[in-house]
């Protein structure tokens, strides 16, 4: 009998071990198949900024500027933890993990606090690059060298000037990010991000993740609702959006306090797969005048209007077309 | 006036407006419903010539072009070249002012359909005095208030593949307000 149970646990054992060693090498062989699709080669460069551990020197060009910035990034069963700081210029940092997101401006002496959305442990990108087919067309343009490293290149181009053109160069091995263009449908660039040196896989330090800068003596501006309360993201805004560009559909929606002291904004998130945009709509307050006319930060333009007491405000990493065409075509459901 | 008004609005379209009229029609797209509402239908006409309505059109949406369209009567004249707006039209783009000018001619042809007045006494002085303080509409500086709506958007911004916050690290930000 007791022979008996003793190769029964020996089988079950065995039998665990084979299921566990099944289940790595299925893992593993999912890792190591090359990326055969344009499609495939994104959501494995979306996998590995989000699950690696790096340490990244970069350059960023925009509006015929140069910065150099580093970024850090660590990924643990506890969440993903990254800081951004610039090497040029004013020490500007943005610390992010997966509850806040602290921007640390020492130019003017200023704080921000921001709540950082949950990221899902791989982005939904498959269905949602599926659903880019009809604005953008997806392609594989072959290799290149980035920072001595071979990286396989993918081009997103535009179908209209609603949106614009984005190509990914990835590492071959690891997948990481090496670089990427934004342009204008016409090919104009608008933005570029490059690395010039970059350690993947080197597990890096919490301690290397705190900021430079305690923010002592800064003002510090905090950010409230979206998401903590039930009835933030309850029920439907009371704002909309008419004649949206094709390809665009609501993809988020929440009532938010983004000033202090000021009235909750709703906020409604538009997406056509690739470029988001944000719609938000405050009531001012008293005796102030709403912000009208472009803004641009590189890629990102904004565009403030009024509409009776509420300021109307479209961000997105899209053309100036787009975000003033939301902004003025925004009114009450 | 109004003739004025709607011609700018076309122009806003076309993205062809002058930095100083902008500042003024923005002033009044955003008190007065009537004026907005033209406004979604120029650019739903604008998309349908410039071809930009999605391949695959739902009912609900077409219907909305149409009725976009029988809405200005212009379009009726433009019909001929709207008809094929569903098939794919290489290298064909008419700015929306092309039919737009087409309603008004035919507006002061027939008298039009009479529209709220949007334009009062104060309103021309503001006209004067946003074409004094013309600015380029591509200002690049950021207005008080923008940064808080910056920094949240980036959020939605980083399933993407891009490090959205370069931005906000490469650029100045005032988030007190301060130039």
């Amino acid at each position: 009998m007791a022979s008996n149970n003793s190769v029964k646990w020996l089988l079950l054992a065995s039998l665990a071990v084979l299921v566990q060693l099944s289940l790595q090498v299925a893992i593993a062989q999912d890792d190591a198949t090359p990326p055969g699709t344009a499609r495939q080669w994104l959501d494995r460069m979306f996998r590995s900024l989000q699950s690696l551990d790096y340490d990244g020197t970069f350059v960023y060009y925009h509006d015929g500027k140069l910065e150099a910035m580093r970024i850090l990034h660590q990924a643990s069963a506890g969440g993903e933890k990254e800081r951004l700081m610039s090497l040029t210029g004013s020490a500007r940092e943005v610390l992010r993990d997966d509850k806040v997101v602290t921007c640390i401006m020492p130019d003017n002496k200023s704080v921000m606090v921001g709540q950082s959305r949950p990221r899902k442990p791989f982005p939904a990108v498959p269905e949602d690059l599926e659903s880019l087919s009809p604005y953008y067309q997806l392609q594989d343009v072959g290799e290149d060298r980035v920072a001595g490293l071979m990286a396989r290149v993918i081009d997103i181009s535009p179908r209209d000037e609603y949106r614009y053109g984005y190509r990914f160069w990835i590492d071959m091995t690891n997948f990481m990010l090496l670089k990427y263009e934004l342009s204008a449908v016409d090919g104009t660039p608008i933005e570029q991000v490059m690395f010039t040196g970059l350690r993947v896989g080197d597990r890096i330090p919490t301690a290397a993740l705190e900021p430079s800068l305690t923010g002592e003596g800064y003002n510090w501006y905090r950010q409230e609702g979206g998401g903590e309360n039930p009835a933030d993201t309850a029920g439907q805004p009371d704002w909309t959006v008419k004649e949206l560009p094709a390809g665009f559909r609501m993809t988020d929606y929440q009532r938010r306090r983004l000033h202090q002291g000021g009235e909750y904004a709703e906020h409604m998130v538009f997406s056509d797969g690739m470029a988001t945009v944000s719609v938000y709509v405050e009531k001012l307050p008293a005796n102030s005048k709403a912000f009208t006319g472009l803004s641009s930060m590189g890629a990102m333009n904004a565009f403030g209007t009024g509409l009776d007491d509420y300021q109307i405000t479209v961000v997105g990493e899209v053309p100036a077309a787009t975000v003033q065409r939301m902004a003025l075509l925004v009114g009450r459901r | 006036m109004k003739e004025k008004l709607h011609e700018q609005l076309s122009a806003l379209v076309d993205d062809e407006l002058e930095a100083g009229e902008q500042a003024l029609l923005l002033r009044q797209l955003g008190a007065d419903p009537a004026l907005h509402e033209r406004l979604a239908r120029y650019q739903l006409i604008s998309d349908a010539m410039q071809s930009h309505l999605p391949p695959q059109l739902d009912i609900g949406f077409h219907k909305s072009t149409q009725a976009a369209l029988q809405d200005e009567p212009a379009v009726y004249v433009e019909k001929s070249r709207l008809t094929g707006l569903f098939k794919p039209l290489a290298g064909f783009a008419v700015a929306a002012s092309v039919a737009v000018v087409a309603v008004l001619s035919l507006q002061s042809i027939h008298g039009g359909t009479p529209v709220p007045a949007v334009a009062s006494a104060p309103a021309t002085q503001d006209y004067l005095r946003a074409e004094i303080e013309a600015r380029p509409a591509s200002a690049v500086r950021t207005p008080q208030r923008l940064d808080a709506y910056v920094v949240n958007h980036n959020e939605y911004a980083v399933n993407r593949g891009m490090l959205p916050y370069v931005r906000l690290v490469g650029h100045e930000m005032n988030v007190d307000g301060k130039q």
